[in-house]
């Protein structure tokens, strides 16, 4: 007795067919939070410095995250080898 | 902060919402009809396809409050409990979802078309490729979306449900 070659109904339709799929934004957990990755206003400049102080302090907020705040060193990582090419010094730091 | 009143698959709601709120997100968080999606919040996707007064719509591209005294059509009224309306189990017999998250916006987009057009002669597959270029699918390849919208357009007008 084998399934190859035979029709398998899929038991997801009758769910997503009436708007019952659980995608990220569709669900609420108790307790949740919601994030903002903040974003440079300007496409090519000189990042001074960056101060959460006000950001901390502002209404509901409960962290505001910088690069002195990730371990050090942390890198996103190139998953892609190229050829013996060293990318590690093309890697970016996390955040800012 | 405004107040509104506006239906929803047939049922009342009064809520305030703000100016900028748009459509799409009161339908999914002020009012729990998260059915429709959002795929690109500028309108190109589709995902977010609603029904305003009959006419499709990007619920993205709309304000909440443009919705005051209208009625809304949403996936979710397209069948109550386990059943499953005409074009949903064609969806599903002509193997038209995969992941699912584009459907919702199909749905109601084919369900507007279908009504405007069902009565009319010589719904070609043209025009259905067409009408569906409307709404982006990332998995099917539209293929099946197509055969359910022709498929239930025929069924439909043969006296069909």
């Amino acid at each position: 007795m084998t399934v190859i070659g035979t029709r398998m109904p899929r038991k997801e339709d009758p769910r997503l067919l009436r708007g019952r799929g659980r995608f990220g934004d569709d669900f609420s957990a108790a307790g949740q939070v919601w994030a903002r990755v903040v974003r440079s206003p300007i496409a090519h400049g000189r990042l001074r410095r960056v101060d959460l102080t006000q950001a901390r302090r502002a209404d509901g907020v409960i962290a505001a995250v910088a690069a002195g705040d990730v371990p050090a060193g942390l890198p996103i990582p190139v998953r892609l080898a190229v050829r013996d090419i060293d990318l590690s010094g093309y890697l970016q730091p996390v955040l800012a | 902060m405004h107040r509104i009143r506006l239906r929803v698959n047939g049922r009342e709601h009064e809520l305030a919402v703000e100016a900028r709120r748009t459509l799409a997100d009161m339908l999914r968080h002020d009012l729990g009809y998260t059915g429709t999606h959002l795929g690109c919040e500028h309108g190109i996707c589709g995902a977010c396809t609603v029904l305003v007064d009959g006419c499709p719509v990007r619920a993205c591209l709309m304000f909440g409050v443009q919705a005051d005294g209208t009625e809304v059509s949403t996936v979710e009224g397209l069948s109550t409990g386990d059943e499953r309306s005409d074009l949903q189990q064609a969806f599903s017999d002509h193997h038209a979802l995969q992941c699912g998250f584009c459907t919702p916006g199909f749905l109601m987009l084919a369900e507007a078309y279908l009504a405007e057009r069902t009565s009319a002669d010589g719904l070609t597959e043209a025009e259905v490729r067409e009408l569906v270029a409307s709404n982006l699918c990332r998995c099917t390849g539209y293929q099946g979306i197509v055969e359910t919208v022709l498929a239930t357009a025929r069924s439909r007008r043969a006296g069909g449900p």
